[in-house]
């Protein structure tokens, strides 16, 4: 199967689209040559060819990864300096009715219910302040393997649904067997209900969408008919650990321009990440259900991130996607500590290598093939600037030990001097700062005039310091990054898989312990390398310290900016305050009154001990098994012990002490959870 | 369960009763009466099984429009309605004896308002293929050596 053209998918003169690609990478192509014609004149005359060649060859990746971003966000800076619009789609009329009608569905894994259902409940209540709501229904399709955590969900959606707006459904269901993870979730959805609906809006379990930006998601869908996605970039909020404010800070002053520079050359072929993003659920059912790779994980098997995969299967299909940073009022969470974001980005980072086997496969468009270059590129990057370092030391602590030879066998007049072009050197490392920098500031710019009217809230000092700060801290925490990232490139290609773990989104600090844990070797890294480079290759020692510096302090910094105390500290000394700390959206706001109200009903009893003890729980949670599907098969033995324990608990007051599978094989069993119901009046 | 089959029949009506959010005095009545109404119907076996179906035989007209329900399910999502209205006030009696569930009962027990989602309407996804490029192949129309298709 070959993919369309674009021009037939959207509303612009494909000449237009070509001359943006062609500036991008064309700029891109031209700066990484001449640095490298810089790079291979200032490598030391004397070195041994291999090492230059490695060296140029790393040089050229690693630039060349800078060198697109930089580029990127010029394009994006320029984009929204002109108040373009993003152009090849039709806007509609905020006025536009709604014919069609569309499924919000919130995946869920383990997650806190309470937050989940309050966030539901926000966006329902933003929604019927359009007055839109009936073109809309809320599926939560709980993929939670916990059994505690699958009659919460129970209890918290029954509380939900009597507080949800009138117009809109809230539907909840139990998948029994969570085949293909998130993506297997989704499929499941559009095999049992997709036939009624025209679109989905897939979000994730932290997500927030304003009912204003959905409704105009829908809109656009329904003026642009060869649309298959419609990605809104999302916002990072509700941080309050220091780690989780600077990302926000982050987010919120830089993010504009890169999605915009992602939107100038993607236009309609652009990207989907998996949440905040509308679906044409016919292109989807049509284009996206996902095959098992050949051969073993980590490379074969299911795909792991199945959004990048499902945009360009869509985009294979026939349909345009498209990412539109003029989509505000669409937020996300972000990870509360730095272990929290290594931890995310161990999953996505194998997701993303397998996504080397992806990339070369028939059929895809060009731009969907750059998308995956640039995801395997975000975590191989790490190793490659690794590798450079390394191997740029290794030359460096090679001429200490072995000096070079100034006369060699043969007698001749003069020494023979190894040249090393020191100055081209700096220059190199200053244009790679600047490439990597100036993008920031830039991005201030934009939000600074974004922000005229909210000058009260962050000022130009404020906001200005802000940058410097973050730039300092990216410094400091990058190795640290870089370590990480090595590492899980390292266990991928070792063939080590993930697991699916649930995602931290608590306030809760890094301890002592944890941060040992995970950043010892990091420490041990930094506190050799320095003392090496101090006896061995001091010439280079105070180039190497941002570096060696961020590594011997990963414990500390882990930890520091872990504490939601740090965080408030530098928010009441005006450092990364953006303005939606401030002035909260209301939708967050109610989000947070929900919160309180749903937690305030939260059960003191868990599980099969609450479904003994409340009988409307227990007879809901039997009336929904029927949707969850057919119940897993458990041993005998697992059977009859949990069978055992319920009996004892009810009969003796005996603890439970259930496992996992034998309280999951009761909950499973409606005539034992009845007959334990029934029971609890026999216990006088 | 074991526990359940040592106890004396009019115990576990009686329990059965107050799982339907009836109190011990009313529990009481209600159990003399199914004991008379019933006693036939009731298999000291599988007792809670027979009340069921007893609840069951009196509601099964309120689902005369479900589709693709089961009985288990259909007795759960009523129970769990008719605790949620008070049932055992608006229906004292009526749900174990031969006279007609309430009105104002049978009006409350909205299904819907417990519907959990909507209808299954299957649909078919297939699973795409992604196979790799055969890359001499690609090289050769590449250079035109062989024909594209």
């Amino acid at each position: 199967m070959a993919f369309s053209d674009t021009e037939n998918l959207i509303n612009l003169n494909p000449e237009r689209v070509r001359h943006r690609r062609i500036k991008v990478f064309g700029l891109m192509f031209v700066s990484t040559l001449l640095a490298t014609l810089k790079w291979v004149s200032s490598i030391p005359t004397d070195s041994f060819w291999l090492t230059k060649f490695l060296m140029t060859c790393l040089f050229i990746l690693t630039f060349g990864w800078i060198a697109l971003f930089f580029w990127s966000s010029i394009f994006g800076f320029i984009e929204l300096m002109s108040r373009r619009k993003v152009p090849g789609i039709n806007w509609a009329p905020k006025d536009a009715p709604l014919t069609t009608k569309t499924a919000i569905l919130m995946p869920v894994y383990n997650e806190s219910s309470t937050n989940v259902f309050a966030n539901l409940l926000a966006m329902a209540q933003s929604l019927k302040n359009t007055g839109r709501e009936k073109a809309f229904d809320i599926f939560v399709l709980s993929d939670t393997t916990n059994p505690k955590v699958w009659v919460e969900e129970e209890k918290i959606w029954l509380e939900a649904k009597k507080q949800i707006p009138e117009g809109i459904n809230l539907y909840y269901r139990r998948r029994a067997k969570n085949t293909a993870r998130k993506s297997g979730n989704i499929e499941d959805f559009c095999t049992k209900w997709g036939a009624y609906y025209d679109f989905m809006i897939v979000l994730d379990a932290d997500s927030l969408l304003e009912g204003e930006t959905m409704v105009k998601m829908v809109q656009l869908m329904q003026v642009n008919p060869k649309t298959g996605i419609i990605q809104a970039p999302p916002m990072c909020l509700n941080g309050h650990s220091l780690f989780a404010r600077m990302q926000q800070f982050a987010g919120k002053v830089y993010g504009p321009i890169v999605s915009a520079g992602l939107a100038y050359w993607q236009v309609g072929d652009s990207n989907y990440w998996g949440h905040n993003a509308i679906i044409r659920v016919k292109a989807f059912m049509a284009c996206c259900g996902l095959p098992v790779l050949k051969g073993k994980a980590p490379f074969g098997g299911m795909i792991l991130s199945h959004d990048f995969v499902e945009a360009a299967l869509i985009r294979r299909g026939g349909w345009a996607a498209w990412l539109l940073p003029e989509l505000k009022g669409s937020y996300e969470e972000c990870p509360p500590t730095m272990i929290d974001f290594a931890i995310r980005d161990r999953r996505w980072c194998q997701g993303n290598m397998q996504h080397l086997k992806i990339l070369v496969s028939k059929g895809l468009h060009p731009v969907s093939r750059v998308h995956f270059t640039i995801g395997v590129m975000s975590y191989l990057s790490s190793p490659l600037w690794l590798a450079f370092l390394v191997i740029g030391t290794m030359i460096v602590l090679g001429r200490g030990i072995f000096p070079p030879v100034y006369f060699e066998e043969v007698r001749t007049l003069f020494p023979v001097w190894p040249i090393f072009d020191k100055l081209g050197t700096i220059t190199l490392f200053a244009l790679s700062m600047f490439m990597l920098i100036f993008p920031k500031f830039l991005g201030l710019i934009v939000f600074l005039r974004d922000n005229k009217n909210k000058r009260k809230i962050i000022g130009l000092w404020s906001a200005f310091k802000s940058v410097i700060a973050e730039i300092v801290m990216s410094v400091l925490t990058a190795p640290i990054m870089m370590m990480f990232q090595s590492k899980f490139v390292f266990d991928i290609f070792a063939g080590n898989s993930v697991s699916w773990n649930t995602q931290n989104r608590d306030d809760t600090g890094t301890s002592f312990k944890e941060a040992l844990a995970r950043h010892f070797s990091h420490t041990v890294l930094g506190i050799i390398s320095t003392i090496v480079i101090w006896f061995y290759a001091h010439s280079i020692f105070w180039w190497m310290l941002p570096i060696t510096i961020g590594l011997m302090l990963s414990i500390p910094i882990s930890m520091f900016t872990s504490r939601v105390k740090n965080g408030e500290w530098f928010k009441k000394h005006g450092f990364f305050i953006i303005p939606e700390e401030t002035n909260v959206p209301k939708i967050l706001r109610e989000a947070k009154i929900y919160l309180k109200k749903l937690q305030n009903l939260e059960p003191k009893q868990k599980g099969v001990a609450l479904l003994t003890e409340d009988n409307v729980m227990n007879a809901l949670h039997i009336a929904m098994l029927q949707v969850n599907g057919p119940a897993p098969d458990f041993s005998k033995e697992v059977m009859q012990n949990a069978e055992i324990k319920l009996e004892n608990y009810l009969t003796y007051g005996k603890e439970m002490d259930l496992s996992k599978d034998e309280e999951l094989s009761l909950l499973y069993n409606p005539k034992l959870l009845s007959q334990a119901n029934v029971m609890r009046y026999l216990k006088g | 369960m074991v526990a359940l089959k040592i106890q004396s029949v009019n115990d576990v009506v009686a329990a059965y009763v107050q799982s339907f959010g009836y109190s011990d005095a009313e529990a009481q009545v209600l159990t003399a009466g199914i004991m008379q109404n019933y006693a036939e119907k009731l298999n000291s076996d599988d007792l809670l099984s027979s009340l069921n179906e007893i609840v069951y035989q009196k509601i099964k007209p309120l689902f005369a429009h479900a589709k693709n329900s089961e009985k288990t399910q259909n007795l759960a999502l009523f129970k769990a309605l008719f605790l949620m209205h008070d049932g055992a006030k608006i229906c004292p009696t009526q749900l174990f004896d031969d006279k007609p569930l309430p009105a104002q009962l049978v009006e409350k027990i909205n299904f819907d308002e417990l519907k959990n989602a909507p209808l299954i309407k299957r649909s078919q996804m297939e699973a795409q293929k992604i196979e790799p490029i055969e890359f001499w192949k690609t090289l050769g129309q590449l250079l035109g050596l062989v024909k594209k298709g």
